[in-house]
């Protein structure tokens, strides 16, 4: 089977950055209420977080290292990421008339939060934020 | 009471560089990333069993010459 991986090199990353400037236009469309200022600063966020979970490899191609190490942190992502589910329990309990919007940014937003932390660090501690062949 | 607690050595920087192996022709041989390489000559892994025995298969020696293993008292 022809890999179809696409590597976090340089030039790619950089590309795979400014081709996700276009999502809000995409998601929202031109004239949108949403298409301001602060709302692009979110979506860079989460452009960013994309970027920053983006594996150097496939999974396939980890050597045993480096399955250690992704395997390390994924266990953390699932402790932590688990446990912030918490929050939005603890705010339903004490807080019961919140709306759904806030709900599902006080348990996603750590989360990701969570997700992208972990990922940065696995990519420091494997030796590499680049694939570089 | 004594604990042991125990490190495992290595020479294998030496040992590539006598044969004028670089950390990268050492990965594509034994077949894991030259950051892995690294690591292990900077002490940082400890190799599993099986990439042990492909290194020491590479380097044409037998596992004990390249890795050692050290017992420390505490």
């Amino acid at each position: 089977m022809k890999d179809v991986y696409f590597y976090p090199t340089k030039r790619n990353t950089l590309i795979g950055f400014l081709v996700a400037q276009l999502l809000p236009l995409i998601f929202l469309g031109l004239g949108n209420k949403y298409t301001d200022v602060v709302g692009w600063l979110q979506f860079e966020l989460v452009i960013m977080g994309c970027i920053s979970l983006w594996q150097v490899k496939p999974v396939s191609q980890l050597d045993e290292r480096e399955k250690n190490i992704t395997l390390k942190w994924k266990s953390c992502i699932l402790d932590y990421g688990s446990s912030l589910i918490l929050i939005p329990i603890v705010v339903l309990c004490l807080r019961p008339e919140i709306s759904g919007w806030n709900l599902f940014n006080l348990s996603a937003v750590p989360v990701f939060i969570v997700f992208v932390a972990c990922s940065m660090l696995t990519k420091r501690e494997l030796g590499y934020y680049f694939y570089e062949g | 009471m004594y604990t042991l607690h125990m490190q495992t050595l290595n020479n294998l920087k030496d040992l590539r560089l006598d044969r004028d192996i670089n950390q990268s022709e050492m990965a594509r041989m034994c077949g894991v990333s030259r950051q892995t390489i690294h690591a292990i000559e900077t002490l940082k892994y400890t190799p599993s069993v099986e990439l042990a025995l492909i290194i020491a298969k590479e380097l044409n020696l037998p596992v004990d010459k390249i890795f050692t293993l050290k017992k420390e008292k505490k």
